[in-house]
């Protein structure tokens, strides 16, 4: 599904965000890749959606070398990867149903398809009736529920979350960690970048951290690792 | 381009003139002046060409001759001149028809002067030759030529008349097309103006469209199609304004000018607008288009 090979990335002026990367996750995974800020966790996110391209090595994503595909390519891979991000990125101006409609029209999904797949997605999120209401009338858990219905929306064969809960409490954050494994049991997988230790210790799932650019442990029951 | 994301620019892009409506109506002001102008400019010099031309090819010269000359070295001169590769025809004009052509032009409403001049003609001796050209442009070395024929008393050719119309028309010509030029480039950057402000007042939707695999056609089409629904407008407008003042002009025109002048006849608005809806409308979408489309590939990288 995911392969990093060598995979260093230097930014002009020298700054090294990762160094020397090497792992490999396989379909149907449930990952996190932690570590503090500055560990080069949201390089590696922009990496694997080819908003940027490594300095050394090779990153692969659903058989493709990235560093092969053309830029008229790359919104096809990416509509193969759902994203959702700590800051939810809904559109305000918009309904609920809007915004998960909005990522069907975007790959021109038919307007029969939409009518269907948009409630089946907010019933899965537990947002039935929510759907005209607009972001700011939702919870920030609810937010992030919209959210991750829209990465769901075009039946993406992973889903990348960018501190999916770092702007929720607890409660919240475990009903989106919920729904992560969920969406995980029904075969897609599901790679999470955060530093949210109670989650990751929770989960008991495989457990990748980044220290300054340096993958420091790859563990698959693993933990968070606080001595990094 | 899929019709589905032909239909979702197409929305997008009217949705986008409607939300930045401050911005769209200043371009579209700007763009409706502008072909405007242009269309005022153009209807000028259509009509100042129209009338050039017909002027021209009107243009006759005449060739008068002296006492002395008599009818066969007239005759043999008229062969010569009809000989000239330049001359379309010389035709011969007694005195006496030379008379009943004036009396007919300036006296037809005035009997009793007419009748004063009894059976005297006034323009007697006054045989001549109206040579008619194929290219008006030659008509300097005809000129030239048959004032140089031996028992020539008199050459008529309106040359400098002819020389203060074709220069007027050049400077008409080269000042319209500067102002144009400079009213083109004006709503070229206004345009482009409206999509920056499109462009940055959806910045967020952009990059979520990115995000979710949007294809570049896709995420620039509604600012190419903001743009080009702004130039459309922009050129409607003024064909319906400029199509309004014609028809009163004509009006004008039939009642007030062709009294001036026999020649000063303008085109009909069929024929005028048969130019300026093509030049208008291309125009118009091709100001919008260029617009947009230099905005987006300097202000959207996907």
């Amino acid at each position: 599904m995911i392969k990093l090979d060598r995979v260093s990335m230097v930014y002009p002026g020298g700054n090294r965000a990762l160094d020397d990367i090497d792992f490999h996750i396989k379909k149907g995974e449930f990952v996190f890749i932690v570590g503090s800020s500055g560990s080069g966790k949201t390089t590696l996110m922009k990496l694997l959606l080819k908003e940027l391209n490594p300095t050394s090595g090779r990153v692969v994503v659903m058989n493709n070398d990235l560093s092969t595909v053309t830029h008229k390519g790359i919104p096809f891979i990416r509509r193969q990867i759902g994203t959702v991000f700590q800051d939810f990125r809904l559109l305000k101006d918009r309904t609920v149903y809007d915004n998960i409609a909005f990522a069907m029209r975007v790959v021109e999904a038919s307007a029969k398809d939409i009518k269907v797949r948009v409630p089946e997605l907010l019933s899965m999120v537990g947002l039935a009736n929510k759907g005209n209401c607009h972001p700011n009338e939702l919870s920030g858990g609810e937010q992030q529920r919209v959210a991750l219905a829209r990465a769901l929306a075009n039946r993406p064969a992973m889903i990348l979350a960018d501190e999916p809960t770092g702007n929720l409490d607890p409660n919240n954050s475990n009903e989106i960690m919920r729904l992560l494994e969920q969406i995980n049991g029904r075969g897609t997988t599901v790679l999470v970048v955060t530093h949210n230790r109670e989650i990751v210790n929770q989960m008991h799932r495989r457990v990748i951290t980044l220290n300054r650019g340096i993958m420091m442990s790859d563990e698959m029951e693993g933990g968070y690792r606080d001595e990094f | 381009m899929s019709f589905k994301a032909f239909s979702y620019s197409v929305n997008q892009g009217l949705l986008s003139i409607r939300r930045n409506r401050m911005f769209s109506l200043a371009s579209l002001g700007t763009m409706v002046a502008c072909l405007f102008m242009l269309g005022v400019f153009l209807m000028i010099l259509i009509n100042f060409n129209h009338i050039v031309s017909s002027a021209e090819s009107t243009v006759t010269i005449s060739v008068y001759f002296n006492s002395d000359v008599s009818a066969e070295q007239i005759a043999e001169i008229g062969k010569n001149i009809n000989a000239r590769e330049e001359v379309e025809s010389a035709k011969y004009k007694t005195a006496d028809e030379a008379w009943a052509d004036f009396s007919k032009d300036y006296y037809e409403d005035n009997g009793d002067l007419l009748a004063s001049f009894g059976e005297d003609n006034p323009l007697g001796q006054s045989d001549s030759y109206i040579v008619t050209l194929k290219d008006v442009k030659d008509q300097k070395e005809i000129t030239k030529y048959l004032q140089n024929i031996t028992g020539v008393r008199y050459v008529n050719s309106p040359q400098s008349t002819m020389d203060a119309l074709n220069r007027l028309n050049r400077i008409i010509s080269i000042s319209s097309l500067t102002l144009i030029l400079i009213l083109f480039l004006v709503a070229v950057f206004l345009i482009s103006n409206t999509v920056v402000v499109g462009i940055s007042v959806r910045r967020e939707e952009i990059a979520i469209m990115r995000l979710i695999g949007a294809t570049d056609h896709f995420i620039r089409g509604p600012f190419i199609v903001e743009g080009m629904v702004l130039g459309l407008i922009g050129a409607v407008l003024p064909l319906l304004l400029l199509f309004g003042l014609y028809e009163l002009l004509l009006h004008m025109a039939v009642n007030e000018l062709a009294t001036m002048a026999s020649w000063l006849e303008l085109m009909s608005a069929g024929e005028i607008f048969a130019w300026l809806v093509p030049i208008c409308l291309l125009l118009g979408i091709g100001i919008g288009l260029l617009g947009s489309v230099f905005t987006v590939r300097k202000h959207l990288q996907v």
